[in-house]
């Protein structure tokens, strides 16, 4: 009974597990093809194999546009992480209390749905204007428009993750909000954190549109995904450099969900109560 | 926990040192130097324009040149001009409704009568002046027709069409013969590739470029129906695409028509010149020719296209004189010839010598500056994309009342 | 501690004030901008417009696309919703197991979601254009035969399947979290009752799900209403209109068809009605908590 089970799930994993790998053994045997390949043989082996599209996108420059991705991300991350919790925190604690901060609440998650297209060109347009068109300004859009969904999901992990009686025993003790939020509630969010770094993480690794519109003058200013699209033209597009690239940013992320991974999951069992 | 603190407070030094380092940070122009920016939108030939403009500066060491090329150059375009942050020297197409609602509200400055125009065919820049005056400089024209593999033609006693007529029966002596004819991307993406044939087929049905956008934009509204003796005729002319397409072409992708076209799988490839570098890349082991869409009679065939690398100068611009330095640069042979050595459109700059140059195209190119070229419809058009959807969307389904709908729903808005 | 009693007091507002203001300068602002277009019929490219009332509101009855592209958006998300949560939960429960190489199955089936969907768009639609159907040719499956994301009939299931491809990948991370709170005693006690694999899901592992769920239940509600970039490098919304989303229709009506005021009307519509039923559901879900 118990075998059968679990050559059950290995058949399952297994299934879904080719499934996955397909697309993946895709663009890792694409970066290792020349581009006329890749337009004419695209389910080939590399005949012949190059490392020809690695060297090119070196020379290209890419370590400045993985350089700036990079930045982009652990600055926009880190404020996420400071400012976002922060916010979430005193709304789980006030919304009962405090009319106005139930008001703040769905006046701060209302953007959630809103594709962003609805607020490209007028966003553009204010950037340009208030001379944002630069890294900071990209990185304070980020952390704005990361608000809604990472702050519902910190103050639905709150109210059950870190209990209010939490803040009573502080205040027993004579501790401060502030010090209370940033030696107690802070650590105790691990999980979420670590959720949320993860999920904001791959949309701002991967995002195309924000860097488009923001940092489109100084193509120095680059993020990993304008260089790697920079290869697509109208009528031509060089593919053997753009997969190479994508390898490159797949691996970054990976290596980030590796770290993370541990964090997510043990974290959620030792610190949930109920 | 310590560590987790430790982290935390150099992430939060980090972000502080990067927001004040960049506030502190203004514009640096130190060696007196005009600096003038190039907008392209022609990325294929981003290398070559490169050497160009390097040859520019040094001829001009005072003035650099920054030469922006960005993914998506349309989209961000829009977005710039709107916000006001145009760039002194633009390549934008001036057949274009873009284009043309910026040359109405002052958005670039006024050549016209300038000496440098004189290097150009006479009348090139003039087809597209805007209130009779010439804000665009179109140094290449684009040319829209089909590619063909010489080499089966000659194998299979196969002829170029002279006619309509002529180029049905070709089709089925290639079908007769157990080839396919056509290698086509019949996706809503890359549907603007057959935009030439569509537009071609209403020009050759109505007598050309004025005679097109009476029925279909100068008509009245919802007035394109099925039973018009033009619509049909169009419709009839899709209809040779149906079905006559390689495997898979519903679902395949500009890269894989070319693909199919480049692996000798389909004998014609419909699209525009620009996409010889495409189908080279793939390197053929056949000659490749082009000719034009036929008339109904020898002698009407046309080929629709227009200025491809075309420069204006923003009115805004604190380095007009700089920036016309440039354009006027671009006029010159020195410039052109690099650049027509390696992109191959016909050039309205009279001095580049193109004899015996590019033959794969000429069967097309022939026709261009001449009256057998129409510029493209939708410089009569507010927009065009979803004329290049609802083309493909015909093709698919040979539905003719949903073509007219369509039609008449895209045309009706700008009436 | 008297000294930042100011401070200590008012801790809720300070908490809350950057994300405030970032909200109010850099959404709302440009939003009741795009209220203003809305009124207008600027094209997007000059500086000049006039204002013609609420004749973008009345278009938007008719204008087929804009019906097509709700009907298509809703039911994406629908299936977005229900595709996230179930097979979520079922590929979790089967990496819960304890069992040798489960860790490597929980790092791979995490990697759909790295893919940038430029990069997905590009393979799948390989897939579906020439590996489907050889593959359906091969095994004489005529469904497969033809391309499922160029058929007016089965794009609707081509695209949901790419979309849940990667779409799937986070909630299986955050049931498997989920699975993994419930307290060992609960689980022994259950065995040693003998409960069968559905009794204990809907017994025991359900409640303990329940966070979870709502979790991902709004991160694929977002996800399918603002859907975009997917579409974008799949389709790019056909065949026929077929996979236009409402972003997507606004960026085009916006960007290539240069009817920035009428875009701007469907984006208010939009805006209006995600926010009406937000509200209600916070009403809804706090009558509940009581």
């Amino acid at each position: 009974m118990k075998r059968k089970g679990s050559i059950l799930s290995y058949l399952f994993l297994g299934i879904g597990f080719i499934l996955i790998f397909i697309p993946l053994y895709m663009t890792v045997i694409s970066s290792f093809k020349e581009t006329y390949q890749i337009t004419g043989d695209f389910f080939g082996l590399p005949n012949p194999f190059t490392l020809g599209n690695f060297q090119r996108i070196l020379s290209d420059g890419i370590t400045q546009y993985f350089f700036n991705s990079t930045l982009i991300s652990v600055i926009s991350i880190c404020l996420i992480t400071f400012f976002i919790p922060m916010a979430a925190f005193s709304i789980a604690r006030n919304i009962s209390k405090n009319k106005a901060f139930a008001l703040m609440y769905s006046f701060l998650i209302l953007g959630i749905f809103v594709p962003f297209q609805v607020i490209m060109i007028p966003i553009t347009t204010m950037m340009t204007k208030l001379g944002l068109s630069n890294i900071p300004g990209l990185i304070i859009l980020y952390l704005a428009y990361a608000v809604p969904q990472t702050l519902f999901l910190y103050v639905g992990y709150i109210k059950t993750g870190v209990p209010a009686e939490l803040d009573e025993a502080a205040e027993i003790d004579g501790c401060g909000k502030f010090k209370m939020y940033f030696s107690i509630a802070f650590p105790l969010m691990k999980p979420m954190h670590a959720t949320a770094l993860i999920i904001n993480a791959l949309w701002i690794w991967n995002d195309f549109l924000l860097p488009l519109l923001i940092l489109n003058k100084d193509s120095s200013n680059w993020t990993l995904p304008l260089f790697q699209y920079n290869y697509q033209g109208q009528y031509f597009n060089d593919f053997g450099p753009s997969f190479a690239s994508y390898v490159v940013g797949i691996v970054v992320i990976l290596i980030v969900y590796l770290i993370f991974q541990k964090s997510i999951i043990s974290g959620m069992t030792s610190g949930s109560v109920k | 926990m310590t560590s987790m603190k430790k982290v935390f407070i150099a992430c939060m030094t980090l972000s502080i040192v990067f927001l004040l380092a960049a506030c502190g940070n203004g514009d640096s122009q130190a060696d007196g130097k005009t600096e003038i920016e190039f907008f392209n939108q022609k990325k294929e030939m981003q290398t070559t324009l490169q050497e160009i403009i390097k040859d520019f500066e040094e001829e001009n060491p005072d003035i650099t040149v920054k030469f922006t090329n960005v993914p998506d150059a349309g989209t961000v375009l829009k977005t710039r001009i709107s916000s006001g942050d145009i760039p002194d020297i633009i390549n934008i197409y001036p057949q274009n409704a873009d284009f043309q609602a910026w040359a109405n509200s002052d958005i670039f400055t006024d050549l016209t009568g300038k000496d440098y125009l004189n290097n150009l065919t006479e009348g090139a820049a003039e087809a597209y002046a805007i209130n009779d005056k010439v804000y665009s400089v179109p140094l290449t024209s684009n040319a829209w027709g089909f590619f063909y593999n010489v080499d089966k033609f000659e194998e299979l006693n196969l002829e170029v069409p002279k006619t309509w007529d002529d180029f049905e029966q070709l089709i089925k002596d290639i079908q007769g013969k157990e080839e396919t004819p056509f290698a086509l991307s019949l996706t809503q993406e890359d549907a603007w590739t057959l935009n030439g044939y569509h537009q071609l087929a209403w020009a050759t049905t109505n007598g050309g470029y004025e005679g097109a956008n009476n029925a279909l934009v100068f008509s009245p509204k919802g007035s394109i129906k099925v039973g018009n003796a033009d619509f049909d005729a169009v419709a009839d002319q899709l209809d040779l695409l149906n079905g006559t397409g390689q495997k898979n072409a519903t679902g395949a992708s500009y890269e894989d028509a070319i693909a199919t076209f480049a692996n000798q799988e389909a004998l014609i490839l419909p699209n525009g010149t620009w996409a010889l570098p495409a189908v080279q890349n793939q390197n053929p082991e056949f000659e490749i020719g082009m000719f034009a869409y036929p008339g109904q009679e020898e002698g009407q065939e046309l080929t629709v296209g227009a200025a491809d690398l075309a420069l204006s100068i923003a009115m805004d611009s604190e380095n007009q004189e700089a920036a016309e330095k440039f354009v006027e640069y671009m006029t010159s042979k020195e410039a052109m010839q690099k650049y027509y050595d390696v992109d191959g459109s016909p050039t309205s700059v009279t001095s580049v010598d193109t004899e015996g140059k590019f033959s794969e195209t000429a069967g097309v190119t022939q026709y261009v500056f001449t009256d057998q070229q129409i510029v493209w419809l939708q410089k009569d058009w507010t927009s065009e994309e979803t004329f290049h959807h609802l083309t493909v969307e015909y093709v698919n389904s040979q539905d003719r009342d949903q073509l007219a709908t369509n039609l008449n729903n895209f045309f009706d808005t700008m009436k | 501690m008297k000294k930042d009693n100011v401070f200590n007091r008012n801790w809720g507002y300070i908490f809350v004030f950057v994300p405030v203001a970032l909200q109010l300068v850099f959404f709302y602002l440009p939003m009741l901008q795009g209220f203003f277009y809305s009124l207008t019929d600027w094209t997007g490219l000059t500086p000049d417009y006039n204002m013609v009332g609420l004749e973008n509101f009345q278009r938007m009855l008719t204008d087929q696309k804009f019906i097509k592209s709700i009907g298509f958006t809703l039911f994406f998300t629908l299936g977005l919703i229900v595709g996230e949560i179930v097979l979520g939960i079922v590929i979790a429960r089967f990496l819960n197991r304890k069992m040798k190489g489960v860790n490597f199955f929980r790092t791979a089936y995490f990697f759909p979601a790295v893919l940038s969907t430029v990069t997905l768009g590009l393979i799948f639609k390989q897939i579906f254009n020439y590996g489907l159907p050889q593959l359906g040719e091969s095994l004489g499956i005529g469904f497969l035969e033809q391309n499922l994301i160029a058929n007016e009939q089965t794009v609707f299931w081509g695209v949901l399947f790419v979309a849940l491809w990667q779409g799937v990948a986070m909630p299986v991370v955050i049931f498997l979290a989920g699975l993994q709170s419930i307290p060992k005693d609960v689980l022994e006690a259950a065995s040693i009752d003998g409960a069968s694999n559905g009794q204990r899901f809907l017994h025991i592992e359900l409640p303990y799900l329940l966070p979870s769920v709502s979790m991902v239940f709004i991160m694929a509600l977002k996800a399918g209403l603002t859907a975009f970039d997917l579409i974008f490098a799949l389709t790019g919304g056909g065949p026929a209109d077929k996979t236009t989303t409402l972003g997507l229709l606004v960026y085009n009506y916006a960007f290539n068809n240069n009817q920035y005021g009428y875009a701007n009307a469907i984006a208010v519509v939009l805006f209006i009605t995600i926010a009406v039923i937000s509200v209600l559901q916070i009403r809804l879900s706090k009558r509940f908590e009581v």
